[in-house]
């Protein structure tokens, strides 16, 4: 976890998924404030990814990824650490919501 | 350190790209690949790195089968022949990820100096090219692939590159190709062609005119 949550990945993982990352975060705050259980933004997050992951195999999005297995990250890393990023901040926007 | 790949198949559709090769890279030597432009010279070091899946692949380091994705050992790297580093790094922060010092770099590439703090958009194609052939070829892997590394470098850069490969090999397994066939040729201690789908191992720039890659001198004269 230590490994998978390092500086190194999660600069790069920033870096990777900037706009998915932004997008997805933009989702999650208009769910929240239309009264969404936390649950269903969840899941709609991880359904978010899953077909971004999917829709990975195309070429030029390929081509992006060659960068980022020279350090060693594949895909899989990539996704993981945007989706662990993006799950804390949609909690933490949750907590903060709550207390008002 | 010897680096094997056979028993390819690729094909796109119904075109077959790869189908009989088999090359043998050494650590020690640089291992050229030439063939004219679709032969399968770029998917061939795709598949190598792990970034294509063919049909069928065989990969071995030291006779061992490694599996299909090399890059995730982290022992090898790839210089693909299309831009490589998102443009919106600085180089300062590249250097950082690639565990490369910019002091060694500017020892070079003394021109490059003014651009510590720059983002890549703000460099030229060529001077792009330049960082990303350095990084990859400097990076602490084994197993080093090169696709068209000269391309839109200035001369004196190619000059600079050919002098590093030749130190930098001692301690790599270093895979090139490149369309500057006398680059290829002067640089490598081995040399294999692809031609419809297969690989052969070349000796003589003879053979490279039999297999109608080069003009032959005299009978063009």
């Amino acid at each position: 976890m230590y490994t998978l949550l390092s500086g190194r990945n999660l600069y790069l993982a920033l870096s990777f998924s900037k706009y998915l990352l932004a997008s997805s975060l933009l989702l999650g705050v208009i769910l929240l404030l239309s009264a969404v259980p936390i649950a269903i933004i969840l899941l709609l997050k991880i359904l978010f990814y899953t077909i971004i992951y999917i829709l990975q195999h195309e070429n030029s999005l390929k081509q992006k990824l060659c960068f980022y297995k020279n350090l060693g990250v594949s895909k899989v890393t990539l996704f993981l650490v945007a989706f662990i990023i993006d799950f804390t901040i949609t909690i933490v926007s949750n907590l903060i919501l709550l207390k008002f | 350190m010897i680096l094997e790949v056979d028993n390819i198949e690729l094909n796109f559709g119904n075109k077959k790209i790869l189908s009989a090769i088999y090359i043998k890279a050494e650590k020690g030597k640089i291992t050229g690949i030439l063939g004219r432009n679709g032969c399968g010279k770029s998917c061939l070091l795709e598949i190598i790195f792990g970034n294509l899946k063919p049909k069928y692949q065989n990969i071995r380091i030291n006779t061992k089968k490694v599996k299909p994705n090399l890059y995730s050992l982290k022992n090898i790297a790839y210089l693909p022949q299309y831009s490589l580093i998102p443009k919106d790094l600085k180089l300062a922060t590249l250097f950082k990820l690639f565990e490369q010092d910019w002091k060694a770099f500017i020892m070079v590439f003394d021109s490059f100096k003014v651009y510590k703090k720059s983002r890549l958009k703000n460099l030229s194609s060529g001077e792009i090219r330049v960082v990303e052939t350095y990084l990859i070829l400097n990076s602490k892997k084994d197993i080093i692939l090169l696709d068209e590394p000269f391309s839109f470098i200035a001369p004196i850069y190619v000059e600079q590159f050919k002098i590093m490969l030749h130190q930098i090999k001692k301690e790599k397994i270093i895979l090139i190709t490149d369309h500057f066939y006398n680059d290829i040729l002067e640089l490598s201690d081995t040399i294999y062609f692809l031609k419809n789908g297969y690989s052969k191992l070349i000796t003589t720039t003879e053979e490279l005119e039999k297999e109608g890659y080069l003009i032959n001198d005299k009978s063009a004269s």
